[in-house]
């Protein structure tokens, strides 16, 4: 019920005009990382090591929250953040769907109600097909696809890769013949045949990799992990939009908040840890402050709508 | 073999033994006090297993789960009422040498039943993991969305099945339960189903709130509104161990009952009740003493606590083998293997084979704890019995709310919770079946998601079952509709015969 | 009962069949029932509240069957022109020719997993109210009591406990999880008849352990933003928000 989740934003609301003027320390008070996705993943491992830093460094307790969204996405877990205070104990955990996607759709959200704090993470999407397919790179999937029909897997179909490579897929001028959503994409699906060609993160595959085919990585620089295999951008004429995750707060979020943030986890970044998650997963695992992340949204939302004019047409 | 080895060993951390005795120990005392059961406690403890380790949870709400039994026999055989609603049956027989003044020889024969139950199926899980282990893994590639589409549909059929006088109710309430996993709405997909543009709605029910609602809390509320028992003094003297001289006895008993319990719970949507129906009426088509049966018979003592027992571990075959939960308990361990990160399934075996062993050693290893607690502290757990239903009522809603917050943080939850308590609570005061609407949810969840995801191989109508699974099981599927439409109309016929 | 006098012999038609006993006591030829039915485990008969219970859930099924063709997509299906031709070419009986729209395309709108599901439903919750309606009217028939009002009571009565939960949720980011719990914690076994010392005492520490086991040791996620801890002094409200 709104009730509930208004009465909570009023009290919190209450106490921050009448608090306001002692803002001088941040952190005062215990702070949530909310993560809209199950436990496990990357973006939640990565922000739980930020949670584990900032807790070290401040004192303060610091804690990660999922908030999954079930077939929502991060929606209702950034609609959470959205409804929270504006003094920083509630932080975002986002992917790049969030600022870019959530103003399309009509839930509330503006392109301006989140202010980025940094990206850390770029998600190592790629296209994989079985080993026994005809095809082991996206020219010749184009060739195959032309005479054969070939079905695309992937997460959901206003995801960022999956657009990409339905993007690709036009600019090489072959079509799917079909294409589903799934929950999870492994080697299982290639193996029993559900699906093709899979659009899945590099760790999915892990355990396959040597028997199957991947066409390319989705993303900007190719992926160390695998030698030989060129980015979607490169083989296909697409932009190389990535798919990354970032820490963001409300708006109106006080610039002191913003710095003590960034510190925490551009360290946390280059840590042992993370880096080390980066060598054995293919993620990369890096940090790009405020003003750098909120360039690069500008630009992946020009690219996010270059991608829908190509699908579209 | 050394997937074996690694499983045993995680099982030596500090933190999983304290899991499995806490567990064993905290099921027994859940088992023992009638009004609450293993749906109850699973339910409560189902959120707070997100913070703990996998294995952990695991053995934890396992513990629970195949202990409760145990520990309900002690009130159905005492007091006349079933500690959990599995031991039912018990209360004929066991009840009945009670009055006699048998009751410990009754406590004895039903522990060591159960006992000889669990480890029954444990060990025939164990051994076809050992034999056809190596051999599941190559049929990973057989076992793709719309083969596990299909077996979950044939679940959802086993179970209206299996409710054979209330078939009809049960399709009702399974169709509700799938209502509700449907809605919700999937952005990126361009899904909206039945969200009336209510922001709470667009991230669907969770599967935990409906079940804290229908298990826990409307058995908070029938607790509360009822009325407290008075239950009599009973009283325990003699040794306990008297009971495995007897069930050496009757081996054949024994080994039918345990056999029907680990078939049933393997065969998805059948479950405890069914398996104890069917092993009760042969252990009295096999009895050279039928008519004591349900007077204190030790044959039918034996035929339900093996066969109830047998269950939990064979329930978690199609779990594990298929993603398809065969009851709603472990439908609720389906959650916290997602949350491990284990994906329940044909490749399970290749991923995760040391994991397996771990969870069925750890079992084996309940049950035997379980045994020892009983033989040792039975009298003061038989004092369990004894709290206030009402103050129990209480008790659980106070837990529930801790447990539906942390799933999302959401009070919303909550209040939907309670109102799903309320439906529950109506239900059970109709005396309509409960389990229906979660397996709905459950299957109808698994349902719909294999759906979208295979549909993309889906060409025309002949790929869904051109399939050598899919295939098999849609054979099945149609078998068993004709069966039940062939049993109804005979039913039907005798019925204006008389 | 004793034997009726042989007043009239052209009465009397089998002597064999007296069932009185020489003594003039009276026993019955059927014997008692002795076996168990386990049959009885899964007996079902339909109680007084069910016909409205049956209602309600038909109604809320045909609810979902009236919004259906507006809350999910339907609107926006995107079937094959001749639909009559496709289904038969599905099932194998005729050959199209040009391009077939794959099952595929349509089986995932999301209009079809409802209507699967409407199509068991609906069904199933009518045949139930039939079946409810046919009971009752058995019931009428035979004179047999039909009210459900005690039914009603009882539910007013588990919605005077449901009341009392929300009331619970709404207080919790008001007073923070401790002041409520305990405060739930003893005043529903108070209202449940508890009221002695001793359960007062027992309430309390319960209620108490449970916060402290769930929300001090396992660090179960409560509401931050709390209104009672915000009038705290800083160092306490942190602490307080952390551990209760």
């Amino acid at each position: 019920m709104k009730k509930i989740t208004t009465l909570a934003a009023l009290a919190a609301s209450t106490v921050l005009s009448g608090a306001l003027p002692a803002m001088a320390e941040y952190p005062e008070a215990p702070v949530q990382f909310v993560v809209p996705w199950p436990p496990g993943d990357f973006e939640d491992i990565l922000t739980r090591m930020i949670a584990a830093e900032f807790q070290e460094q401040t004192g303060q307790s610091a804690s990660v929250v999922n908030r999954p969204g079930g077939g929502d996405g991060p929606f209702p877990g950034a609609l959470e953040v959205l409804d929270g205070p504006t003094d920083g104990s509630v932080v975002g955990s986002f992917v790049i769907g969030v600022p870019i996607v959530g103003p399309q759709i009509d839930i509330g959200m503006e392109e301006d109600s989140f202010t980025p704090v940094g990206i850390f993470l770029t998600y190592p999407f790629v296209l994989a097909a079985s080993g026994d397919a005809g095809y082991s790179n996206m020219a010749e999937l184009a060739t195959y696809a032309q005479d054969n029909d070939v079905v695309l897997g992937h997460f959901g179909a206003g995801l960022t890769p999956t657009r990409a490579s339905f993007a690709a897929a036009k600019l090489m001028g072959f079509e799917f013949a079909d294409d589903a959503a799934f929950d999870l994409l492994d080697c299982n699906t290639l193996s029993s045949g559900d699906a093709d060609v899979i659009n899945t993160t590099l760790a999915l595959i892990e355990p396959c990799l040597d028997d199957i085919n991947v066409l390319a990585n989705i993303g900007s620089e190719p992926i160390e992990k695998l030698d030989g295999v060129g980015t979607l951008a490169a083989q296909s004429g697409v932009n190389d939009i990535e798919l990354w995750n970032g820490l963001f707060v409300k708006k109106g979020t006080p610039q002191e908040v913003i710095d003590v943030l960034s510190e925490i986890a551009s360290a946390t970044m280059a840590s042992d840890e993370a880096q080390q998650l980066m060598a054995e997963t293919g993620a990369r695992v890096y940090w790009q402050g405020m003003d750098v992340s909120a360039a690069r949204i500008e630009t992946d939302r020009a690219k996010s709508a270059e991608l829908d004019d190509i699908i579209a047409k | 073999m050394d997937a074996f080895l690694i499983g045993l060993e995680s099982l030596l951390a500090p933190s999983v033994l304290i899991a499995i005795v806490i567990g064993s120990v905290g099921g027994v005392i859940i088992g023992a006090v009638p009004g609450i059961g293993p749906a109850i406690a699973i339910a409560i403890l189902l959120p707070a297993t997100v913070f703990l380790d996998d294995l952990v949870s695991l053995v934890l709400l396992l513990g629970v789960y195949g202990s409760s039994m145990y520990g309900g026999a002690i009130p159905a055989i005492l007091i006349n009422t079933p500690g959990t609603p599995v031991n039912a049956l018990t209360t004929y027989d066991g009840y009945s040498m009670t009055r006699r003044g048998e009751a410990s020889r009754a406590l004895s024969l039903a522990y060591s039943a159960s006992f000889f139950g669990g480890c029954f199926s444990i060990i025939a899980a164990l051994i076809a993991l050992f034999v056809f282990g190596p051999y599941l893994r190559d049929l990973g590639a057989l076992f793709g969305q719309r083969d596990i589409m299909m077996a979950a549909i044939l679940g959802a059929v086993l179970l209206i099945a299996a409710h054979r006088q209330t078939m009809g109710l049960a399709a009702m309430l399974f169709g509700f339960g799938f209502l509700i996993a449907m809605v919700g709405r999937q952005s990126s997909r361009k899904i909206d189903r039945f969200t009336f543009d209510i922001e709470y709605l667009y991230s669907g029910f969770n599967l935990i709130v409906v079940i804290v609602g229908i298990f826990a809390l409307s058995q908070a509320l029938n607790l509360m509104v009822g009325k407290d028992d008075d239950p009599p003094e009973a009283r325990i003297a003699g040794g306990l161990l008297s009971g495995f001289k007897e069930l050496a006895g009757k081996k054949v008993i024994t080994l039918c009952s345990a056999c029907y319990g680990t078939v049933m719970g393997i065969i998805p949507g059948v479950g405890e009740f069914v398996a104890q129906f069917f092993s009760y009426s042969t252990a009295r088509t096999l009895s050279k003493e039928p008519a004591r049966f349900g007077h204190g018979s030790s044959e039918g003592l034996i035929a339900s606590e093996t066969s109830n027992n047998a269950v939990p571990a064979a329930a978690m075959i199609p779990l594990l083998a298929l993603g398809v939960p065969g009851e709603a308990l472990t439908a609720m361990m389906m959650v916290v293997f997602f949350d491990a990160g284990i994906k329940p399934g044909p490749d399970i075996f290749e991923n995760n084979p040391d994991f397996l062993f771990s969870l069925f050693s750890a079992l084996l290893i309940i049950n035997a704890l379980v045994l020892l607690t009983l033989l040792v502290s039975t009298k003061y757990i038989a004092k369990m019995i004894y709290i206030p239903n009402r103050f129990l009522g209480a008790f659980v809603m106070i837990l529930s709310f801790v447990g539906v917050y942390s799933i999302r943080n959401s009070l919303t939850d909550c209040v939907f919770a309670v109102i799903f308590g309320f439906i529950g609570y109506v239900l059970r005061r109709l005396d309509w079946p409960l389990v229906p609407i979660v397996l709905g949810l459950v299957l109808g969840s698994i349902i719909l998601e294999r759906l979208t995801a295979g549909s993309g191989q889906i060409k025309s109508a002949i790929d869904l079952i051109n399939r050598p699974v899919s295939g098999t099981l849609f054979v099945v599927i149609l078998l068993v509709i004709g069966f039940i439409i062939w049993t109804s109309f005979k039913n039907k016929r005798t019925e204006y015969q008389n | 009962m004793t034997a009726p006098s042989r007043s009239s012999p052209d009465l009397l038609m089998f002597e064999e069949a007296l069932p009185y006993e020489a003594d003039g006591s009276f026993k019955s030829e059927c014997p008692p029932d002795s076996k168990v039915k386990v049959e009885d485990l899964f007996k079902f008969s339909r109680t007084r509240g069910d016909l409205q219970v049956s209602i309600v859930a038909a109604g809320i099924a045909l609810f979902f069957f009236f919004f259906y063709w507006t809350q999910t997509g339907w609107e926006n299906r995107n079937l094959p022109d001749e639909l009559g031709s496709y289904l038969a070419h599905q099932l194998g009986l005729i050959e199209l020719d040009g391009r077939v729209t794959r099952l595929g395309r349509i089986l995932k709108q999301s209009w079809v997993a409802p209507m699967l599901c409407l199509l068991v439903l609906v069904p199933a919750a009518l045949w139930n109210l039939r079946l409810s309606l046919k009971e009752h009217k058995w019931r009428k028939r035979f004179l047999l009591p039909t009210s459900a009002y005690f039914e009603l009571t009882k539910y007013a009565a588990a919605l005077e406990f449901v009341v009392y939960f929300i009331v619970y949720t709404i207080l919790v980011p008001v007073l923070g999880y401790l002041v409520s719990t305990l405060l739930l914690g003893m005043l529903l076994p108070w209202r449940l008849g508890y009221r002695s010392r001793q359960w007062m005492l027992r309430s309390f520490c319960s209620s108490l352990a449970v916060v402290i086991v769930f929300r001090t040791l396992l660090q179960i996620k409560t509401p931050i933003s709390i209104w009672l801890y915000d009038q705290l002094p800083t160092a306490l409200r942190g602490f307080m928000l952390t551990y209760f």
